[in-house]
């Protein structure tokens, strides 16, 4: 006997500038750990996002999810995050650093309560550039 | 400890196909509250891509999983039966059942993993761009 598994994946995109650096550090490390990321004026990203979640296919609608209600749940974050500087505009990203990684926990902290029910946020991937990801998830 | 290798094979087509969501056994404002454009009385389309993940051993002689040359005319021949055509009128498969993303993914996973049945791989995952913006993945555990 075998379960199927269905997960829906919503793609959105925002842009944002950020930069990398630790006050902790003396300005030497942060330049040999963030290297050019850390350039005094910040710089920016074409992020994109992959929203997944998963349900059972509901018998009545063949859907997992109304992508609608998905998409008004998602939006106020997108809108939050766009054309910000984050590590200056958003106050988590004051004292954690607006880094791929914690941009996608980030999100998923955010997002994870406000998925329709009874789908649930399973897996997030964040693209920073068209060549480098972050994907983050929190097993239940 | 013992490591297991895996190799996946993911082979990518596009197909368009038309559909529209609608449940008789609902009322008119029912089915345009639950389902709004996509109830379209004559249907709309999408350009779908298929992504078809298989999984099995690396064969010796060949280095292949399975030979591509094999693959692909079996997932065309499969397509060829929803491929610029009415997924609700055209296909038997969507009688009892929306042609949503998520149940026409579930369709290709039941009518690939059929066929593949007997070859020396196994489907793995079904992945169906609707959009660029919106895909589903279907798979199957053991239980």
């Amino acid at each position: 006997m075998s379960k199927e598994n269905c997960t829906l994946t919503k793609i959105y995109t925002f842009s944002a500038a950020h930069r990398l650096h630790n006050e902790k550090f003396s300005d030497q490390m942060n330049q040999e750990i963030f290297g050019k990321c850390n350039n005094k004026n910040g710089h920016g990203h074409d992020y994109t996002l992959e929203l997944t979640v998963k349900s059972n296919i509901d018998d009545d609608t063949g859907m997992i999810v109304d992508l609608r209600l998905l998409d008004r749940a998602v939006e106020p974050l997108i809108e939050q995050l766009d054309h910000k500087r984050l590590d200056v505009q958003i106050d988590y990203f004051l004292q954690v650093r607006a880094s791929g990684e914690n941009i996608a926990k980030y999100i998923w902290m955010n997002l994870v309560d406000k998925v329709p029910k009874p789908a649930y946020l399973y897996h997030i991937r964040l693209w920073e550039t068209s060549e480098n990801f972050f994907d983050y998830k929190e097993a239940l | 400890m013992l490591m297991v290798e895996t190799t996946t094979l993911t082979k990518k087509l596009e197909f368009s196909s038309s559909h529209r969501y609608w449940r008789e056994d609902w009322s008119d404002s029912k089915n345009f509250e639950v389902f709004g454009k996509c109830t379209n009385e004559y249907g709309h389309g999408h350009n779908y891509v298929l992504e078809a993940t298989v999984k099995g051993p690396v064969d010796i002689d060949t280095g292949m999983i399975i030979n591509i040359y094999r693959l692909k005319p079996m997932l065309k021949d499969i397509l060829r039966e929803f491929d610029h055509k009415f997924l609700n009128e055209d296909t038997d498969y969507f009688d009892d059942m929306i042609p949503t993303t998520e149940n026409f993914a579930k369709v290709l996973y039941e009518c690939i993993s059929e066929k593949l049945n007997s070859q020396e791989c196994k489907l793995m995952k079904v992945r169906l761009y609707e959009t660029k913006d919106l895909f589903v993945d279907y798979w199957k555990d053991d239980e």
